[in-house]
């Protein structure tokens, strides 16, 4: 069947990475990638832009939207329900949502829970307790390490890596002995990990002054605003001093409303919040975000400046973007430090480059078509600006409408178009061993769950 | 005769979702089973739960009632429609059983719903609501089970008799098995169970009986000794036991309280309920300490999920209810009974009222049941893990994937869930269940 092919026309297209600011374009689609206009012939739909912006849409580089045990803080009132988050994510103009982590027994949890919640695209990041390497890593094996990581995200269908922290330390003390330090243990994962597809990301608050040296390249750190605050582990003069080496960041700026952030704390931190055990040393904390805005922070907004133009992404304390309801004055705030084109860079380019996506974020032919339509703002200021690029007039996903303003969320496509992740060829049970040891479940219950996670 | 050994089966019996179960099949049947607790192995090979031997009655087609008392076989397609057609016309849907339905059916049974007023009382409905009006005021912590079978050296089950509910729980997680960090297995662990009476789990853990009156006194009693007073239980009751747990409470670096269903058959069940979630979420302060609910039914986890993902708390027109005895027929309700006997838990004067108000009874199977001979219209499906696939919930809240056995396709309760509310979905072509 031949792919259906349409035309944004006439639309005011702002896209950094091709180069258009403003100018008056047409944007062809056909099937679920962008093409260039003169390789169209039969045009399906046309699609009238103008008097409307036409973008990429946003990604949301580091979410947490399905993560294990969000049931209990719904139960408790404290998190939206799925719909709402979902709908949130549209009506912004947000293709697509990174999970930042599901581990290897939550995968089908998350899996499932986005399945239910149909809209932008999604990636999964694999959660991952570097102790599930040891046995490679004391017979320093790193190409067998390889190989099963390679089957593991593969068989689950996840996007890059998580790690809680970049060391091994173990709850008792009998344990003690075996750990390992972040100087030991990264490059032996760094190797392991070559070339395989998306990010590898630390929270910033597990990272410590001297884990740098090994972490910079090659890492993205989840929400480094977070190293302003006093206490944090890292330095963040050391972080911002970092950026050279080629280490990328989302910023995880704080918006002061009620809403909750998702933390790594050690067990013997747990005071306050809502905990989780997910298989790590560390518990998953949730608890309620301080009260404090990010343009009190003079340190914070001199660290926008100084990582935007080195590819930093945009991202929110609060455990996704969703959950910030006054995203109108998220963006006029955020407008009033930078430009119109850092805040599409930001959200955009730089969201998807942080993930490792080439074909997100931009409008250049062979890009995904995930493309956002809003109307022109009213005046070239920060509240202009602000006020059009809060409420998304259409949105595609896969060159698919999902969301229109006047009619609300419109048949998306199906979860598996959605997921990202390829099948293995053939399932290797035995190269799962080490990753299992210690849990009841079997192997075969890994490969059932990802390909089956993302039907409908 | 050709045998074959298919392995790795996940199971539906409870809501441990053992996912190890090997299985030995003689071409259209289970014959053996390897892994399976007596409830697992009763369901893989056609067998009564509490009877282990005798043959239990599987729906074998889909059906209606006729005036007089006699059934008619009908199409699925057409029982369905029959069902739209009841549906049509209520005031109010009572959506009972819930807990043994596939997660994508439930997800389907949400969306249908939404907009209608639906009363929702899942077959683990005590302990569920429970819960949820528990996880409103206390902020006790989560694990999951094979964290609990890596790390616990301290488990409680509290009111839980596993051994009956969910057999495999203490050979598969809590007790026995060696864990990353629990490398000796039940020697690692200490372990209590705490009851009204004695039970069969005073033989692998230390017991503490309890009057049922005096659960809420005994946690408080517990509380205030942990946070230095004098330890008071109730009258009558030795305080010796109570201390020794309450001492190894205090060793232990990793502990989790199961809590079961038992307290929540009294009035007072959920303020023990709450009670312990205040203590385990201030337990929590010197070690880990999680508080984990033992539902009984495979996927009573999965509803709840999916009824707080879909907005479920927030919807004025549902309204999430735990007792089916509270429930007060009314004229304009229908009662869908998916796959759940509320007629067995039914008393007289709600059967009365259920015939009196003429209320349409709606029985989606994939057993013979109480209510399945009550039912006005019987919608015959087939068995997860076994005759079709779906997905579901663990007790911990890990979603697993049971596949089917065997390759023709008997009806799936999210193709009859997703026909009824979608005239022109496709049900494919059931046969009819096995027998």
């Amino acid at each position: 069947m031949r792919a259906k092919t349409l035309i944004f026309q006439s639309g005011t297209v702002f896209d950094p990475v091709t180069g258009c600011e403003g100018s008056t374009r047409d944007i062809a689609v056909c099937g679920d990638r962008i093409v260039a206009l003169e390789h169209v012939s039969d045009v399906d739909e046309i699609v009238d832009a103008s008097g409307m912006l036409v973008t990429a849409a946003a990604v949301d580089c580091a979410a947490h939207v399905a993560f294990p045990g969000v049931w209990a803080l719904r139960a408790a009132g404290l998190f939206p329900d799925g719909e709402v988050l979902v709908r949130r994510y549209a009506e912004r103009g947000f293709g697509h949502v990174h999970e930042s982590w599901a581990t290897l027994f939550d995968c089908g949890t998350v899996q499932a829970e986005w399945a239910r919640m149909p809209g932008p695209d999604i990636s999964v990041g694999l959660g991952l307790p570097l102790y599930d390497l040891t046995t490679w890593m004391e017979a320093q094996d790193a190409a067998t390490a390889h190989t099963a990581l390679e089957h593991l995200w593969a068989t689950l269908g996840t996007h890059g890596c998580y790690l809680p922290e970049p060391r091994l330390r173990f709850r008792d003390d009998v344990y003690k002995h075996r750990e390992k330090s972040a100087q030991e243990l990264v490059p032996f994962f760094l190797e392991a990990c070559r070339g395989v597809p998306g990010p590898i990301v630390l929270p910033a608050r597990s990272l410590l002054r001297e884990d740098l040296e090994v972490l910079a390249p090659g890492i993205h750190v989840q929400r480094a605003a977070l190293l302003t605050e006093q206490g944090a582990a890292c330095p963040f003069s050391v972080l911002a001093d970092a950026i050279g080496f080629g280490m990328s960041a989302d910023l995880g700026l704080a918006w002061p409303e009620k809403a909750v952030e998702l933390t790594w704390v050690p067990p013997d931190d747990v005071s306050g919040g809502r905990l989780w055990d997910v298989g790590s040393f560390l518990l998953l904390k949730a608890s309620p975000v301080p009260e404090k805005d990010f343009r009190d922070e003079e340190e914070a907004a001199r660290f926008l400046a100084k990582g935007l133009p080195e590819g930093w992404a945009f991202s929110c304390r609060q455990a996704n973007l969703a959950l910030v309801q006054d995203w109108e004055g998220l963006i006029r705030a955020v407008l009033e430090v930078w430009g119109v084109r850092e805040w599409f860079l930001a959200t955009r380019a730089q969201a998807a480059r942080a993930l490792g996506f080439s074909d997100r974020g931009h409008l250049a032919p062979g890009a995904r078509a995930n493309v956002a339509l809003y109307r022109e703002p009213e005046e070239d200021t920060a509240a202009g600006w602000a006020k059009a690029l809060s409420r998304c007039e259409r949105l595609y996903v896969g060159g698919r409408e999902i969301f229109d303003g006047r009619r609300g969320l419109l048949v998306p496509p199906s979860p598996r178009d959605r997921c990202v992740g390829t099948a293995p060829e053939g399932f290797r049970a035995e190269l799962f061993a080490p990753f299992l040891d210690g849990m009841s479940l079997r192997p075969e219950t890994l490969r059932r769950l990802a390909p089956r996670a993302g039907e409908p | 005769m050709t045998h074959k050994t298919v392995t790795s089966l996940v199971c539906c019996g409870c809501s441990c979702l053992c996912d190890d179960i090997d299985a030995v099949i003689d071409e259209d049947r289970v014959v053996e089973t390897a892994n399976a607790c007596r409830w697992g192995a009763a369901r893989f090979l056609g067998l009564k739960k509490f009877s282990s031997g005798l043959p239990r009655a599987r729906c074998r087609s889909s059906r209606r009632c006729l005036h007089d008392k006699q059934w008619k076989d009908l199409p699925l397609g057409e029982a369905i429609s029959l069902c739209r057609d009841h549906l049509f016309f209520a005031r109010r849907v009572v959506a009972y059983g819930l807990g043994q339905m596939s997660s994508e059916a439930l997800w389907i049974l949400m969306q249908g719903l939404r907009d209608w007023e639906t009363l929702w009382i899942p077959s683990d409905g005590p302990m569920l609501e429970a819960f949820v009006e528990a996880y409103k005021r206390q902020a006790p912590a989560l694990t999951h089970l094979e964290c609990v079978r890596n790390q616990a050296d301290l488990v409680v089950f509290w009111g839980a008799n596993p051994l009956r509910s969910t057999p495999r729980l203490l050979s598969r997680y809590g007790l026995f098995p060696r864990g990353r960090f629990t490398e000796r297995g039940a020697e690692d662990r200490k372990a209590w169970t705490v009851d009204i009476q004695a039970t069969e789990m005073g033989r692998v853990t230390e017991l503490a009986t309890i009057p049922s009156d005096h659960e809420k006194a005994c946690v408080e009693a517990l509380r205030r000794a942990h946070a230095g007073g004098p330890m008071e239980v109730p009258a009558g009751l030795s305080a010796k036991p109570w201390a020794t747990l309450l001492k190894d409470v205090e060793k232990s670096r990793y502990r989790v309280f199961f809590f079961g269903r038992g307290p929540l058959y009294h009035e007072h069940g959920p303020a023990v309920l709450e009670e312990l979630a205040l203590w385990v979420s201030e337990l929590r302060a010197s070690a880990p300490t999680f508080l984990v609910p033992i539902l009984c039914d495979f996927n009573s986890m999965g509803f709840l999920q999916i009824f707080l993902s879909c907005g479920g708390s927030a919807n004025p027109k549902w309204r999430l209810q735990g007792d089916l005895r509270r429930w007060e027929p009314r004229p304009g309700d229908v009662l869908l009974a998916l796959s759940g006997d509320c007629f067995w838990f039914l008393t007289e004067d709600q059967k009365n009222a259920v015939r009196q108000h003429h209320i349409p009874v709606l029985a989606l199977s994939a057993y013979e049941t109480t209510t399945t001979a009550h039912a006005d219209v019987v919608l015959a499906v087939g068995l997860q893990g076994l005759d079709v696939s779906g997905q579901a919930a663990r007790l911990d809240g890990m979603t697993l994937f049971a596949e089917k056995l065997w390759a023709d396709a008997a009806a799936s309760d999210e193709a009859v869930i997703r026909k009824l509310f979608d005239p022109h979905a496709e049900i494919g072509n059931p046969c009819a269940p096995r027998p």
